[in-house]
């Protein structure tokens, strides 16, 4: 009786969806999160309907099993002009075109038979060491270092500001965090929350079907960085303001601006942070929201270096938050100039078309 | 105490916690200029979808603390709600040194909050969990200023003394730093706007980015009743308390007090949702070498005030 009542009050609720963003599609998936009947959550723990959004590359098909083992269950799945895993028996599919709200509402009322779990209940790797106390790594040193049986351990090496010896511990982030360019794949290298070395592994994808950067993408973009400075009413107001663009209606972006700057946002961001030479002009990411905003008198009055800029190397030294700043402060345009792949894997290319999707779900 | 105190302590920590929710739904329809839907259900709506959903388990957490931090955040939050005075007849455990259990309170929601993050063996949360210890401990000591000036003028550290050392002038005009160096730490306390740095979006959630169901209901309801605390204390320490207007009963404390918590928790809400929060770094050198030094100059100032 009570648990009835609490399902039909949750009911109510706005549907809880975690978005992983394949190609050609962030702009449809910010779209649809601007109806109040849907909340776009930043991490898939907190979801109750996973949202596989445009084609996702066969390389990131792991990454995307280990997001759907997050979603709690019963855990639901649409899949919005992406390919489902052969493995589901009857998956829900909407082509990208098509408006995602009805079934994701639907998806939510329905009852259907439990989606079963893609990776097995289990840890990815056993829980032993090498070593004659099981302690050691293979490829570390004594006690520490190393991948033992598939897990990175802590080795300690120089900070690079300062020299001191530090735990070190390489980690791949992407491709699907919320506040991500779609696609990118970094391996680091973290001391503590400090970026010691970063690695493309995988690159971003480019500009939704190719378009050329016009006020609504960098309006989207300004809103994924008001995001990382937790002003989630004004990144909705950017998207917002994207969409009317995209529709052909007026947008008030000097009020936008104001709104912005009045939220002390540009003053938070640290000048010089981020600064490199893009498009013939000296930027940081203060100027770099501004400029998408419409005001591009804010050049950075920081150091610049006049290198041609490298994502890997803007990273090196920052602590998460500038770094995730800083990877968010470049157009998905912008971001693929200066963000090739910098380490191989054996996964083959970046862009190795879905095709090869089944045939790695089998060699799995 | 009285049955009657406890009564309106425990009124006021749970349609806080909803109104706080409410304030929330508010501030962010405003700031996106969109309506406002279903406002006076969603934060039950919004809590019980958390319900509803099966609570998760990390790989190798540390189990024991990982169930235990939201309880013991919330248990902070009651704690902290305990030794607020609602009348000039006293709080639910009268102390004679409140203020003191209230830095307590502040401190060990620190310790909550790193364990949170801790116990979960996940990279984000952990990032989360540091993070909130190094912002949160400068943040504290600016607290631990600005409380004990306010207790200057009472010569006592007995929350009751404080409140009636503002009869004749509130401590948010005696001591103009004050509430608004309080107020910052409230942000940290309750995972907010400007100083969340634990629970942020940048950590996909932070200390929180692993948790689902009841568990992080749980949080999340603490997060809210902290809030709801810290207004109260704030309300306690620089409006007054229950002390209402000269021609106003004694009787009518409890409902001043509720009302003056409720205006610091609009406060609360209003700069979480309108300021942008710094990167922690920055922030940092914001604490150390602008707050701490301002919350100083208050307590010296303070200082000599009350020995005038």
């Amino acid at each position: 009786m009570a648990i009835g009542w609490l399902d039909r009050l949750a009911a109510g609720a706005p549907v809880a969806i975690f978005a992983a963003v394949g190609r050609d599609a962030i702009e449809r998936v910010e779209d649809l999160s601007l109806d109040s009947r849907i909340t776009w959550v930043a991490s898939p723990r907190h979801a109750e309907v996973l949202l596989v959004a445009g084609r996702i590359r066969s390389q990131d098909g792991q990454a995307l099993r280990v997001v759907h083992a997050q979603i709690p269950g019963p855990r639901k799945t649409l899949w919005w002009g992406s390919e489902p895993f052969d493995t589901l028996a009857s998956p829900t599919v909407v082509p990208l075109v098509e408006d995602a709200l009805p079934q994701v509402l639907k998806l939510r009322a329905s009852h259907l038979k439990k989606e079963p779990d893609l990776l097995p209940d289990e840890p990815p790797n056993l829980w032993r060491g090498v070593g004659p106390n099981g302690q050691g790594g293979k490829g570390g040193k004594g006690m520490m270092g190393g991948v033992p049986y598939g897990r990175p351990m802590a080795m300690t090496d120089e900070d690079g500001r300062d020299g001191l010896q530090l735990d070190q511990t390489a980690v791949t982030i992407g491709p699907y965090l919320q506040a991500w360019p779609c696609g990118l794949v970094l391996e680091l290298a973290l001391q503590g929350d400090v970026v010691q070395h970063a690695q493309v592994v995988r690159t971003p994808y480019g500009p939704t079907n190719g378009t050329v950067e016009d006020v609504s993408s960098r309006l989207r973009s300004a809103a994924r960085m008001l995001i990382l400075l937790q002003l989630d009413g004004l990144a909705e107001r950017c998207r917002r303001a994207a969409a009317a663009h995209d529709c052909a209606r007026a947008v008030d972006i000097e009020a936008l601006r104001a709104a912005v700057r009045r939220s002390g946002a540009f003053a938070a961001l640290q000048v010089g942070l981020g600064a490199c030479r893009l498009e013939g002009a000296e930027t940081d990411i203060r100027s770099r929201l501004c400029a998408w905003l419409g005001d591009d008198a804010g050049q950075p009055k920081g150091a610049t270096t006049g290198a041609k800029p490298r994502l890997s190397g803007l990273l090196t030294g920052l602590e998460w938050n500038e770094a995730m700043l800083v990877v968010n402060s470049f157009t998905p345009h912008q971001l693929r100039g200066i963000a090739p792949r910098e380490k191989a894997t054996d996964e083959g290319g970046d862009d190795e078309p879905n095709g090869a999707h089944a045939a790695m779900e089998h060699a799995h | 105490m009285t049955a009657a105190t406890a009564a309106a302590a425990l009124l006021l920590m749970l349609g806080g916690a909803w109104l706080v929710a409410v304030f929330d739904h508010i501030a962010a329809a405003l700031v996106a200029r969109q309506p406002i839907h279903s406002l006076w259900l969603a934060p039950l709506r919004s809590g019980a979808a958390h319900l509803v959903r099966r609570p998760n388990r990390t790989e190798h957490p540390d189990g024991l603390n990982w169930a235990l931090a939201p309880a013991l955040y919330l248990a902070l939050a009651f704690v902290g709600m305990a030794v607020v005075p609602f009348s000039t007849s006293g709080a639910v455990v009268d102390l004679p040194a409140g203020i003191v259990l209230w830095g307590a309170v502040e401190s060990l929601t620190i310790v909550a909050v790193f364990l949170h993050g801790w116990s979960a063996n996940a990279l984000l949360p952990l990032i989360g969990a540091y993070r909130y210890v190094a912002i949160g401990l400068p943040v504290m000591l600016v607290s631990m200023f600005v409380l004990i000036a306010a207790a200057l003028p009472a010569q006592s550290l007995a929350l009751g003394a404080i409140v009636q050392s503002q009869a004749g002038v509130w401590n948010v005009v005696r001591q103009p730093l004050g509430l608004p160096l309080f107020l910052l730490l409230g942000l940290s306390l309750t995972l907010r706007g400007p100083f969340n740095y634990a629970d942020s979006s940048d950590l996909a959630g932070g200390t929180d980015a692993e948790r689902s169901g009841p568990p992080r209901a749980l949080w999340q309801w603490a997060r809210l009743s902290m809030a709801v605390s810290f207004s109260a204390m704030a309300a306690t320490v620089f409006l007054g308390g229950p002390l209402g207007p000269a021609w106003g009963a004694a009787e009518l404390g409890p409902l001043w007090l509720a009302a003056k918590t409720v205006v610091v928790l609009a406060l609360l809400v209003a700069a979480s949702h309108l300021l942008a929060r710094m990167p922690p770094s920055r922030m940092l050198t914001l604490v150390w070498t602008v707050l701490l030094p301002l919350s100083f100059v208050g307590l010296v100032a303070a200082g000599i005030e009350a020995a005038w």
